[in-house]
């Protein structure tokens, strides 16, 4: 247990280091940014207290928003997600359900698992964030294709990190 | 009241989850919108301090690319320099403080953080009040305008970048001095709009657009961009025009922030006006 909570405070801080470090200063046409630190989101073991995760998640995104200039933003986008995930997990259990003391990483329940999984999440979050930063429906299209680039890209990003991790065990 | 906590044990986590969106909505409300931030945002030293050494490090990458604009510039400075002229006029003296007084100073900066994703964009700059720089002084790259100073700290500065959807600036046609104001529309971070430019000025594609001077901000004649299209609108009395930024927002680093030190005289006039 002590070791979990040790591995996932370790996990924080290298993605909001990543993420404001090298991330951040991606400049890919003014389209495309990537946002991987949900990465610990996504990662938190199943029996993470429903709070905890919504307090993470709001720390991680004022993290993230102090050093981005964009205060508030990935908070607000960062709790949402935090608070579907409990219903998204329901939604995609195994017939079994989960198993006690397992995390939803790949090699658990399946790489297509986690994809839909993770997709979700990180569809959710781009939507959200660029919506609550154009602050109107006035670019609705731009807005749109903005957050699904970004997402793809996130999920490119998530799919390596996990094969990479994987392939170490 | 036993009552009562029980039912907040009970939707504690949706409750909670209510709290810390509105306290993130209020935090974006307030910093974001008006920004008159002082306490989280990257003028703060701490994080500026962080943000100017990631800057140093990628600022190697492009290192030649750079060193040839400023060759290019400082050609161009030489050639405008008082000593590479000779006087046809040998019988005066040139006395330039009597007859010139200096109305705009420039000091040189780099730039620490660039946004170019969002509709409402900002920069950071390594030069604020001990440096002398001032709010509502404009910037400017070698390539053409950047923004202006929105607030400084002792050591850094907060710019809005020319791609602010709120950011408006005065600017002429170099032909014909016919002059509107140009404004970023969110879309594309190489174009901006030209507006009130009457039907009857003619135009063509390439024509050079340059700030019109009539702002205290920046100086006539600075490069922002070409005419790269236009349209009449139907039922309007002005031009809908794009302009090919001649900026490189992907690519901005090395920046001169302008001081007029005339502004506070000029003011004064227009104050005068008003009564």
């Amino acid at each position: 247990m002590i070791n979990k909570i040790g591995s996932n405070i370790i996990r924080f801080i290298f993605l909001a280091v990543f993420q404001i470090a090298i991330l951040n200063n991606i400049d890919l046409g003014g389209y495309l940014s990537p946002f991987l630190y949900i990465l610990f989101i996504i990662l938190l073991p199943f029996e993470t207290p429903k709070w905890l995760i919504l307090v993470s998640a709001f720390f991680l995104g004022i993290t993230i928003d102090i050093f981005s200039d964009t205060i508030g933003l990935h908070a607000f986008a960062s709790v949402f997600i935090a608070f579907a995930r409990p219903s998204i997990l329901h939604s995609f259990a195994p017939h079994d359900g989960y198993s006690t003391g397992s995390t939803p990483l790949t090699n658990n329940y399946g790489l297509s698992w986690f994809f839909r999984y993770s997709a979700l999440m990180t569809i959710i979050h781009s939507l959200i964030f660029f919506y609550i930063e154009a602050f109107s429906f006035e670019f609705f299209f731009s807005t749109l294709w903005k957050a699904i680039l970004s997402s793809a890209f996130t999920m490119v990003l998530i799919i390596l990190s996990r094969l990479l991790t994987v392939k170490r065990q | 009241m036993y009552r009562l906590i029980r039912l907040i044990i009970k939707y504690h986590f949706f409750l909670l989850f209510v709290f810390l969106e509105v306290i993130s909505i209020l935090l974006a409300v307030n910093f974001n919108k008006h920004h008159n931030t002082v306490y989280l945002s990257s003028a703060n030293s701490i994080v500026g301090s962080f943000n100017s050494k990631f800057s140093n490090i990628s600022a190697y990458l492009d290192l030649r690319e750079k060193n040839e604009q400023l060759l290019k510039q400082n050609t161009e400075l030489l050639n405008k320099s008082i000593s590479s002229y000779i006087s046809n006029i040998q019988v005066f003296d040139v006395k330039h403080d009597s007859i010139y007084s200096q109305q705009y100073r420039y000091i040189s900066g780099k730039v620490v953080k660039n946004y170019i994703y969002n509709k409402h964009n900002y920069l950071t700059i390594n030069k604020g009040l001990k440096n002398g720089v001032t709010p509502e002084s404009g910037v400017v790259c070698p390539n053409g305008i950047v923004g202006i100073v929105s607030k400084s700290s002792d050591n850094f500065s907060n710019v809005i970048s020319l791609l602010n959807i709120d950011l408006n600036i005065s600017a002429k046609i170099k032909k014909n001095n016919y002059f509107g104001s140009l404004n970023w529309d969110g879309e594309d971070i190489h174009y901006a709009k030209l507006k009130e430019i009457p039907f009857h000025v003619n135009l063509e594609v390439g024509d050079t657009i340059i700030t019109s001077g009539y702002s205290l901000i920046f100086p006539e004649n600075i490069l922002i961009g070409t005419i790269s299209g236009f349209d009449k609108v139907k039922g309007g009395d002005f031009y809908d025009i794009t302009v090919k930024l001649s900026t490189d927002f992907n690519n901005v680093n090395n920046i001169y922030i302008i001081n007029n030190l005339k502004k506070t005289e000029i003011l004064n006039l227009t104050t005068d006006n008003d009564k």
